[in-house]
């Protein structure tokens, strides 16, 4: 059984550095550094305005905590036909959830770990915290998180009643112990969570005498994997896996406006299409929040410059997929329609959507930087910017490439 | 001659999946393509629709090919998928209309068209769903709706007798009918054999990729030299072939 715990990590492995390797592509890397450099910068500059301890300090750093141990489950790499086929290994299993269990834990460790030192500065100045305390913090963080992923091996054993509340259990028990970390002192805070994962290790060693759940085990790692290959599918193509279409009929006032004509038959299409489905649109709210956001807190007008022509060039490029996102349908290729109309439809629909991206940037940035020269100077660029970025880089990229069809 | 098939040689990348296939489909005939699975009768179809490039040979459509006038030639044709292909993000309403702009067609007269064809199917009161959601019947209705709503000249369907109930293979039998007195021409791949016979004019028989026999009833029956068969057992004589190497 171990063996196949080390083959199914191989093959997982295998299949997430591939996809890794799509949703880590440069864009995306420029991206997120400049996304991480916006927010430390900004939370630099928020901190700066922090001089002495501030009563509203603990509950948030307690929160965050609270909410940074929900980031990563169990993942156990049991598969549909396991429950068939491995009925007969059942007493195996203690062995290969515990190697399981292991490897879950790894990467949500790096990623408590990085929670806690960026909160530290803030804690140290706004709950004025000692280094100790803060290293006791951490230790807290992480041992809660061993134990939140054991008390998820113990629930795929038919073990107790009281399993079916075990994340309200954990999260109540986490508050409590967090609290007194924060209010009592650093190393009580440590004491109750090792106090918690001892208790469950106890529990562990009786788990031989209980049933594997086996439905449980193999839906819990199912929806795992497709929450997974979702994330994944924002970024890349994932086999088998179309995004969800929402009917938002609130949003059927928008489709209005664009005139139904022979001439723009796309455009009726596109205009539907990316209100409805939730890939591109998602992508494009993201971006144009998440970029209002950054520009709101840009602090260097040039800065604020750049990172608004990145967030408008980058929600153009996300978008240029879209206009392939119908040559599956066969139809598409019938219709009497060049591909020149389909092209001229799909700029207007990306002119659409980056001229209000740059509204609402405008806004911002209006706000920020009042009528100054500085606005008026980004204002200009980056409406050349989007200009540029239909009229000319636009065709370019969608230039008729012959697709073969199945 | 609405369709005419000259010579055509054609199939994916390299492998000619089609040898020399010729056939004609005149004016307000119905002609059923038989064959068996993998005899070619999917790619005939493809290259005639225009989503496969012949190597050799044209096909045209009232004299009029894809390379010379794609949108004219387009402009003619509607064709029904052996499985339904549909936009996720439309709703039944909206596929009318789409299919309307696409190929500019009159609004109005084609959405009179279009309710009877909906009220004769029972989707009436569905316009506002996604049809996507819909069963495997109710999606090929949805096809067949909006590829009859057209004033095509010829119909080009794909094994249409699949996945519908009686009810629903009668009317559409009903549909073809009438577009055939109009003047057009239907042109359609399929195995349901009896009902073939019944309602088509002429056949085109294909084996392995070459056009075995093309004819009506009677011209099939002197090809194979049997006296009042039936389509059944000509196309059992088809097999029969296939299994001896020596005929």
């Amino acid at each position: 059984m171990t063996d196949l715990w080390s083959q199914r990590l191989a093959k997982h492995q295998r299949q997430q550095f591939k996809y890794l390797r799509l949703v880590f592509n440069d864009h995306f890397v420029i991206a997120l550094i400049f996304m991480l450099g916006g927010l430390g910068y900004a939370y630099s500059n928020a901190l700066k305005g922090l001089t002495h301890p501030v009563w509203w300090a603990k509950p948030l750093g307690l929160i965050v905590l609270l909410i940074v141990l929900g980031f990563g489950h169990l993942a156990t790499l049991v598969e549909e036909a396991d429950t068939v086929f491995l009925l007969p290994k059942e007493e195996s299993f203690p062995a290969y959830l515990e190697r399981a269990w292991r490897y879950s834990l790894l990467l949500p460790s790096i990623v408590m770990i990085f929670a806690v030192l960026a909160l530290a500065p803030f804690l140290w100045i706004g709950a004025g915290m000692t280094m100790w305390g803060l290293l006791f913090l951490g230790v807290t963080e992480l041992v809660l998180k061993a134990l939140n992923l054991k008390l998820a091996v113990l629930q795929r054993y038919q073990m107790a009643n009281w399993q079916q509340h075990t994340s309200w259990l954990f999260y109540g028990f986490s508050l409590l112990v967090l609290a007194a970390a924060f209010y009592i002192h650093p190393l009580v805070g440590v004491v109750l969570a090792v106090l918690g994962a001892v208790y469950a290790r106890m529990q562990q060693r009786q788990v031989g005498h209980f049933h594997l759940r086996w439905q449980y085990l193999a839906a819990t790692e199912k929806t795992r994997m497709f929450n997974l290959y979702r994330f994944y599918n924002l970024f890349t193509d994932v086999p088998g896996m179309g995004s969800r279409v929402k009917r938002r009929s609130y949003l059927d006032f928008i489709a209005n406006w664009v005139k139904p004509t022979h001439d723009d038959a796309y455009g009726y299409l596109f205009i539907r299409g990316f209100l409805r489905g939730t890939e591109y649109s998602g992508l494009y709210i993201r971006f144009v929040i998440l970029g209002s956001i950054i520009l709101y807190f840009s602090s260097q007008w040039v800065l604020a410059l750049i990172l608004f022509a990145l967030f408008l060039y980058m929600t153009g490029f996300q978008l240029l997929p879209f206009y392939h996102q119908y040559d599956g349908i066969i139809f598409t290729h019938l219709y009497p329609l060049s591909d020149q109309q389909k092209q001229r439809s799909f700029e207007r629909l990306v002119q659409w959507l980056m001229g209000v991206q740059w509204g609402i940037g405008a806004l911002v940035i209006l706000v920020v930087w009042k009528f100054t020269m500085p606005t008026a100077i980004i204002l200009i660029a980056t409406f050349v910017e989007v200009l540029a970025f239909v009229r000319i880089y636009t065709p370019q990229r969608l230039r008729p490439q012959k697709r073969i069809i199945r | 001659m609405s369709l005419e098939v000259k010579h055509l040689t054609g199939g994916y990348a390299q492998v000619p999946v089609l040898k020399d296939v010729s056939f004609t489909v005149p004016d307000g005939e119905i002609v059923a393509l038989i064959g068996l699975n993998g005899a070619g009768k999917s790619t005939t179809i493809k290259h005639i629709i225009g989503v496969l490039t012949p190597m050799k040979g044209t096909i045209a459509v009232n004299g009029l090919t894809l390379a010379k006038n794609p949108d004219a030639y387009h402009q003619q044709i509607a064709y029904v998928p052996e499985t339904p292909v549909l936009y996720p993000e439309l709703t039944l309403k909206e596929h009318i209309e789409m299919t309307i702009l696409a190929y500019d067609l009159d609004h109005d007269e084609t959405w009179q068209r279009a309710h009877r064809l909906l009220k004769m199917f029972r989707l009436d009161n569905k316009l506002d769903w996604f049809p996507i959601h819909f069963s495997k019947g109710m999606r090929q209705k949805v096809m067949i709706v909006c590829a009859f709503m057209t004033q095509a000249s010829l119909y080009i369907i794909d094994e249409p007798f699949t996945g519908l109930d009686p009810l629903a293979i009668n009317d559409l039998l009903t549909i073809v009918n009438e577009k055939k007195q109009e003047g057009a021409s239907v042109f359609m791949s399929t195995h349901i054999l009896d009902t073939a016979q019944k309602y088509a004019d002429q056949f085109v028989l294909l084996n392995h990729g070459r056009v075995r026999a093309e004819g009506t009833l009677k011209q099939l029956e002197e090809q194979f030299h049997m006296s009042a068969a039936d389509l059944d057992d000509i196309y059992l004589q088809m097999t029969k072939e296939e299994a001896d190497p020596d005929d």
